[in-house]
């Protein structure tokens, strides 16, 4: 046994202790707390007896056993060691090469040269670091089993007991008139995201925080509509007066910016050595990402990986500092809009043509300065670029310094673009959020608006409501004598669950009981024998006859909808077919009965394609 | 400490100086080239690889990226005798391996005399292989493949080292005969060759605009080369890096009827994988980039870095991945995440 071997072998040991402990807590703990859960809730409902806790430990003693079973190859220990330390496999190909017989001396030298080389490595490297004790992170897992278990710690004990309601007092005082409460629970998705921004701790998670609590009040009903919308109104209004600060207090297009920024943090997550660094922009976490993209503790594997992804979001931004936009051409329009404008027109009065003067230049001035603000944040792009190039590119001592000025450099505007995108969401969920208020149904009625004109509708079409107003509902007449070509004992039974119509109570023919009203009748009805009777033998020439039916545009919304799809819609601002088909969209989601996650891929589809 | 037996010392310690030379010469031969080429770290490697490890190399990339500059700026630095080919739809394979011609000696008796071709050099460059005939192209890669001409009933030995730089154009495509697969395996590595950045625009503008231009003397020759050569070939390899270049081919190849696992891009997209001829340039051009970095034997990183200049040529799509644009390359990557090495 060489020495390497030996090494190796004492090595395993400590990696078979390591394996033990990393599989008992990462599959036998959460394993442990799910039955610990079961069985606890189990013994305080009183299904089982308390010895039944003792399961828990089985999970625990099946995963030790598990980790102890497996077998683990010195190789797979020598490889863990390359890995740890960036030896591109060097020790394990020197226990592989140490046992190599070959008869060519040249090959046979080299292979212990290389077999000298990995005892050497193996010697003077810790090589318990390779495998370090203790048993890692908590994950979501134990969190799911802690949580499982206080669940069930909360289990009544024995059977819940059924507690009547109390009997209204017979004179209560009466309660003053309380404001129904809306139902919003279509606006889940809503909530979530509202939630995601109030995480943070900026203005904007201030202003979600607000609008979260609104949207609670009127579920609770403690605010009516009306009230909500209002509301809601200054919410938005204090998110837009956000917005402009930031904009002004931006020299860069901040819109720009964060796409640039999107782009460049996708390009590093792209590669696994570089997501912590693509997680801290996101983040707009300067510190974070300083120290993600410069770690001592990384192997030159990790920093080659690191420098390719590096020139991956290089890429990237230049792609974002190439995006177009049409700023150049509306401020060319507004220019020439501009220089018409100082025309005064025939009939023109004087104050008309100031006006209309001063809102062209006011125009012109605007897109001057996005004009200005896009090309800002296109420089502050190439300049991102040039940092993140030189980062990929440079070596030895001054590799650190200019990983962390692109760290930080890109943390700053990362910053700027987080906040303006938190900000637009927001915005675009207060417009959500008015949607949904002004379309929720009141809580406890099932149905809503839509429910209710669809189900008239319905009523309508079954014919259960006529609205014959003087025909005799439910009445049943005997008609002696012939009917058409029916037979003469027909009988006819009319049970009022007909449409508006022309049918004649009177009957036809020598009735006996020709009924008595004068007015139309309730309904066409049908007979309990065959009203039509038997076939004439008439000889009659019979031909079909097909008629297609007219496509396109219709009566229904959806019929102009579909139409204008197939046609286009180059005619309609985009903002407005928007508007159009979102609300189509709604109305069925209100209407139909939809599993909520399909409602939620609907808005979600809604959202993404919403005007900006 | 020493693992290797007493009586190997001697030849461990000549061992250890061969391979420091010989890593000392690679290093010189690719610094004296750069001292040309600016950038292209990867495809000077690629040069270098085919040149030490005796195979051809087809370099693709659009024109004027330095390809042509690179082959003969790499004979110079090796002291090799060089000819250029342009290859064009009407070259014949007589203009490539020579012909018979009649010749008077000054007793006016004529014989015919072989006039050698311009392929009996040690480096070849055949520009824009794509644009000669296929049975042209077939002259060609036949002698690549045997090391030998015949003509006039004759066989003729090709200078040793002989080394092939093919190049083609990816963009101009009409009037041209792409090579086929059974030709095109017969390259050890297909090198693409990148755009330059913009830093390196900035020192090519730099070197090439002015007066003085830069020279490169030979630091290598033949003798040395062979001796390079055979060294190579003497390096180690550990069985489980064998077994993993093994696992890599057969991961090229879609699975017969789905039976075995295999990455879902070479189920989805490959009709073809790599032949036995893709393992052996694989281990060969990884035995090269470990002693370039370094190392005295291949693991699995050498495998990586070069697995796609060894296979990319040599794994042909089905109608859906062309019809998908799959780039053959993705599919190389996926091989690469989806094989990992044994470690039992």
């Amino acid at each position: 046994m060489t020495d390497l071997e030996r090494r190796l072998r004492r090595l395993r040991r400590r990696a078979r202790l390591v394996r033990l402990l990393r599989t008992v807590h990462g599959i036998g703990l959460p394993a442990a707390l799910a039955v610990a859960a079961l069985a606890l809730a189990a013994v305080r409902a009183g299904a089982v007896s308390w010895w039944v806790l003792a399961a828990a430990a089985l999970p625990v003693l099946a995963a030790a056993g598990w980790a102890l079973a497996r077998p683990l190859p010195l190789a797979a220990v020598a490889s863990a060691v390359d890995r740890r330390f960036g030896l591109h496999d060097r020790v394990r190909i020197g226990l592989e090469l140490a046992r190599i017989d070959t008869d060519d001396p040249r090959r046979r030298a080299l292979a212990a040269l290389a077999a000298d080389e990995a005892a050497s490595l193996a010697a003077s490297l810790p090589l318990h670091e390779a495998y370090p004790l203790g048993p890692g992170a908590p994950g979501w897992l134990h969190g799911a089993g802690l949580a499982a278990l206080v669940v069930a710690a909360l289990v009544p004990i024995g059977a819940p007991a059924e507690t009547d309601a109390p009997a209204p007092a017979p004179h209560a005082p009466s309660r003053p008139p309380q404001v129904i409460a809306l139902d919003l629970s279509a606006a889940g998705p809503l909530r979530d995201e509202l939630r995601e921004i109030a995480r943070g701790e900026d203005e904007a998670a201030a202003l979600a925080s607000k609008l979260l609590a609104l949207l609670d009040a009127l579920e609770r009903g403690e605010l009516d509509r009306k009230a909500a919308l209002a509301d809601l109104d200054a919410l938005a209004r204090a998110i837009d007066a956000a917005l402009s600060d930031l904009e002004a207090r931006t020299e860069e297009d901040p819109a720009l910016l964060a796409e640039g920024i999107r782009r460049m943090t996708e390009a590093l997550d792209a590669h696994e050595a570089a997501r912590p660094l693509a997680e801290a922009l996101a983040r707009g976490d300067e510190a974070a990402a300083e120290r993600a993209a410069f770690d001592p503790a990384h192997g030159p594997e990790d920093d080659r990986a690191l420098a390719r992804a590096l020139a991956d979001a290089a890429r990237a931004l230049a792609e974002a500092q190439k995006a177009r936009s049409d700023t150049g051409a509306k401020l060319a329009e507004a220019e020439r809009r501009l220089r018409r404008a100082r025309k005064k027109r025939p009939n023109e009065s004087k104050e008309a043509h100031e006006r209309r003067l001063a809102r062209a230049k006011r125009r012109v001035e605007a897109l001057r300065r996005q004009k200005a603000r896009e090309d800002a944040a296109r420089r502050r792009l190439a300049s991102l670029r040039r940092d993140a190039a030189r980062a990929a590119r440079s070596r030895g001592a001054r590799r650190p310094a200019d990983r962390r000025t692109m760290a930080r450099n890109a943390g700053g505007a990362a910053r700027t673009a987080r906040r303006y995108r938190r900000l637009s969401q927001l915005g675009r969920d207060a417009e959500d959020a008015a949607t949904f208020i002004r379309r929720a149904p009141k809580k406890g009625s099932r149905k809503g608006r839509h429910d209710r004109r669809r189900m008239r509708f319905e009523r309508r079409a079954r014919g259960k409501r006529g609205k014959g107003r003087k025909g005799r509902p439910k009445s049943t007449f005997l008609v002696e004598g012939d009917v058409g070509d029916g037979p003469p004992d027909a009988i006819l039974e009319e049970d009022g669950g007909g449409q508006d119509g022309d049918g004649d109570p009177r009957g036809d023919g020598g009735g006996t009981e020709p009924g008595d009203g004068t007015e139309p009748g309730d309904g066409i009805g049908h007979g309990s024998t065959d009203p039509l009777g038997e076939a004439t033998h008439r000889a009659v020439s019979l031909r079909d006859e097909h008629a297609t039916p007219r496509e396109g545009r219709g009566a229904t919304r959806a019929e102009v909808i579909a139409t204008s799809s197939q046609e286009g819609f180059a005619s309609a601002p985009y903002r407005k077919v928007y508007r159009d088909y979102h609300a189509f969209a709604q109305t069925a989601l209100d209407g139909e009965r939809i599993p909520e996650p399909k409602k939620r891929i609907v808005h979600r589809y809604f959202h993404l394609v919403r005007p900006r | 400490m020493s693992t290797a037996p007493a009586d190997t010392t001697a030849s461990t310690d000549d061992a250890r100086r061969a391979l420091a030379e010989l890593r000392d010469d690679l290093r010189r031969l690719v610094d004296e080239i750069q001292r040309v080429i600016v950038g292209q770290d990867e495809v000077i490697a690629g040069v270098v690889t085919c040149l030490v490890a005796g195979g051809h190399g087809l370099l693709e990339g659009v024109p004027g990226l330095g390809k042509t500059l690179l082959v003969r700026t790499l004979a110079e630095a090796v002291r090799l005798s060089f000819a250029r080919i342009q290859f064009t739809p009407d070259l014949m394979p007589a203009d490539i391996v020579g012909t018979q011609v009649l010749v008077t000696d000054e007793a006016d008796r004529r014989a015919l005399t072989y006039q050698p071709g311009p392929i009996f050099a040690n480096i070849v460059l055949a520009d824009e292989v794509n644009r000669a005939t296929p049975k042209t192209q077939s002259a060609l890669l036949e002698a690549m493949a045997e090391g030998t001409v015949t003509a006039g009933g004759e066989t003729r030995p090709l200078p040793d080292p002989f080394l092939v730089l093919a190049t083609q154009n990816p963009l101009e495509m009409e009037g041209t005969y792409p090579l086929p697969e059974a030709q095109l395996d017969r390259f050890l590595l297909h090198i693409q060759v990148p755009f330059p950045g913009e830093d390196d625009l900035v020192a090519i503008l730099d070197r090439t605009t002015g007066e003085a231009a830069a020279t490169v003397r030979p630091v290598l020759d033949a003798d040395r080369i062979r001796a390079m050569r055979s060294w190579i070939r003497s390096l180690p390899v550990a069985p489980s890096v064998t077994r993993y270049v093994a696992r890599l081919l057969r991961n090229t190849h879609p699975s017969p009827g789905g039976r075995e696992p295999r990455p879902p891009m070479v189920e989805r997209y490959v009709r073809f994988g790599a032949s036995p001829r893709g393992a052996q340039a694989l281990l060969l051009a990884a035995r090269v980039h470990c002693v370039l970095d370094g190392r005295l034997s291949p693991g699995a990183d050498d495998v990586k870095a070069v697995a796609h200049g060894a296979l990319r040529h040599r794994i042909i799509l089905n109608f859906e991945g062309e019809a998908e644009g799959i780039a053959v390359d993705a599919c190389i990557d996926e091989i690469l995440d989806h094989v990992a090495m044994d470690d039992s």
